[in-house]
C-alpha cells in the first residue's frame, strides 16, 4: 500500500514539474520567438533541450536544499510530501484561479513547511534552510535587474561606435541563440532539482533511501524528462512573450536580458539555493528597459514580483498545514 | 529635477542593506539533530555587492541628467530667445 502511495506521489510531483516546464517556457524563448531568430516549435525544443542536458553542468545542490534544508529530514513522511504538493498546487490552482501572482518554487517550500508544520509543530523548520530561500527570494530578481541594466549599458559602451546595424542585429541574434540557451540550463538546474528535492525527500521519508543520501540518477532523468517534455508539449502555445509584456526589447537588450538572468541562476543552482527562474528573468527585463527612461517599464508588473514574494510561501503553508490536519484527522 | 530611476535604484540599495544581517546562514541539520549553532555558509558579500551596484548605478544615473540638463545660461538664453 505504501509503495503505491510513493509512486502516486512520485507521479504528483512529476507532474508538477511537466507544468513547471509548460508555463516557464516562456521566458526563456519569448524573445528568440519575439525577433524571429526561431519559429515557436524550434525555440521550444531548443529550451527542452537544455533543460534536460542541465544536470550534466549542475550537481544536485537545490535538491538537497529541499530535501532536507527546509524541514528536518526526520519529520518527512509520505503524508507530509503529500500534503506539501498539495500546498504547492492547491496554491498555484488558487491563485490562477483569482489572477494573483505566484511563483510554483516558492510554493513548493511553503508547501514542504506547512505540511511539516501540520505533523509536528514549528520547531521542525529549519531556520536557516527558510531564512536562505527568504533572502534569495528577494535577492535574485535585484540580481537580475542589476545585471541586466549593466550588461545592456556595456553593450551598449562597446558597440555605440558601429554604423553597421544590420550586421549587429544579425550578430545579437545569433547571441540570443546562445543567451536563452544559458537560460534554459539555468532554469533546468535549478526548477528540474526542486521536484528531485521532493521526490529526494519522499524516498528517505519511505525508508527507499539512506537519510544521507544523494539524488539517485532515475530521479535526476525523471525530473529532467518531465520538465523537458513540458516544455516541449506546452511552451508554444503560451508564449506571452515576457518582452512585450514588462518592456520591449531588442535584440541586443535579449542577449542581456537572458545572460543575467542566466548568470543568476548558475549562480544560485550551484551554491544549492532554489529561487524563482520567472522573477529572475522578469528582474532582468526591467533592468534592460530601465536604461532607456522610467516609463519605458510597466511597473505594475515588477509589483506582482513583490506580492507574489508576500503571499506564495504563507499562502502555500497554510493550504499544506490544513491539508497535514485533515490527513491526521481521517488517519 | 533628479531622474526617478536614482530613487528607484537607491530603494533597491537599501532593500539589500537590511538584507545584509540575515545573510549569514548555519548549515542544514541532518536528520533528528538541531541545526548547528555556528554560522558557517557566509553570503553577505552577495547582498553587499548588489547594493555597492545599486549605488554606483543610481550616481551614474544621476550624474548623467545632470549632464544633460541645461545649464543656467543656456535657459536664461532659451529664455530670451
Amino acid at each position: 500500500m505504501e509503495t503505491f502511495a510513493v509512486v502516486a506521489v512520485i507521479g504528483i510531483a512529476l507532474a508538477f514539474d511537466f507544468t513547471n516546464g509548460f508555463h516557464d517556457a516562456a521566458n526563456a524563448i519569448a524573445t528568440v520567438v519575439a525577433t524571429r531568430v526561431l519559429s515557436p516549435r524550434v525555440a521550444v525544443a531548443w529550451a527542452a533541450m537544455f533543460n534536460f542536458i542541465a544536470f550534466v553542468v549542475f550537481g544536485t545542490t537545490v535538491a538537497a536544499t529541499i530535501a532536507k534544508g527546509v524541514v528536518d529530514p526526520a519529520v518527512l513522511s509520505v503524508g507530509v510530501v503529500f500534503t506539501g504538493l498539495l500546498g504547492a498546487i492547491g496554491w498555484t490552482l488558487l491563485t490562477f484561479y483569482l489572477g494573483l501572482p505566484t511563483s510554483s518554487s516558492h510554493a513548493l517550500v511553503g508547501g514542504i513547511a506547512g505540511a511539516a508544520i501540520g505533523r509536528a509543530g514549528l520547531h521542525t523548520v529549519q531556520r536557516s534552510g527558510l531564512q536562505k530561500i527568504g533572502v534569495f527570494i528577494v535577492l535574485s530578481p535585484m540580481i537580475g535587474l542589476a545585471l541586466g541594466l549593466l550588461f545592456t549599458l556595456t553593450l551598449m559602451w562597446v558597440f555605440h561606435r558601429v554604423r553597421h546595424v544590420e550586421r549587429l542585429n544579425r550578430g545579437f541574434r545569433v547571441g540570443q541563440l546562445l543567451s536563452s540557451a544559458a537560460f534554459s540550463l539555468g532554469h533546468g538546474a535549478n526548477d528540474a532539482q526542486k521536484t528531485m528535492g521532493i521526490i529526494l525527500a519522499l524516498l528517505i521519508a519511505s525508508k527507499h533511501a539512506a537519510p544521507t543520501a544523494g539524488v539517485p540518477l532515475w530521479v535526476v532523468l525523471a525530473a529532467h524528462t518531465a520538465i523537458g517534455l513540458g516544455t516541449l508539449s506546452g511552451g508554444w502555445r503560451i508564449v506571452k512573450t515576457m518582452g512585450s509584456k514588462i518592456t520591449r526589447l531588442q535584440p541586443a537588450g535579449g542577449v542581456a536580458a537572458e545572460s543575467a538572468a542566466a548568470v543568476t541562476l548558475f549562480f544560485t543552482s550551484s551554491r544549492g539555493i532554489p529561487v524563482s527562474t520567472t522573477h529572475t528573468i522578469t528582474g532582468a527585463i526591467v533592468g534592460v528597459g530601465s536604461t532607456q527612461r522610467v516609463s519605458a517599464v510597466r511597473w505594475g508588473v515588477a509589483s506582482q514580483v513583490v506580492w507574489a514574494w508576500v503571499l506564495t510561501i504563507p499562502g502555500a503553508l497554510v493550504i499544506a498545514y490544513v491539508g497535514q490536519l485533515v490527513l491526521r484527522a481521517l488517519s | 529635477m533628479i531622474d526617478r530611476r536614482v530613487w528607484i535604484f537607491l530603494i533597491c540599495a537599501l532593500a539589500c542593506v537590511a538584507l545584509i544581517p540575515f545573510s549569514n546562514f548555519d548549515k542544514p541539520a541532518k536528520p533528528g539533530e538541531k541545526a548547528k549553532a555556528h554560522k558557517s555558509q557566509n553570503y553577505r558579500w552577495v547582498p553587499e555587492a548588489t547594493a555597492g551596484a545599486y549605488l554606483a548605478l543610481a550616481a551614474m544615473v544621476a550624474a548623467d541628467s545632470a549632464a544633460r540638463r541645461p545649464s543656467s545660461r543656456e535657459r536664461s538664453v532659451q529664455n530670451r530667445a
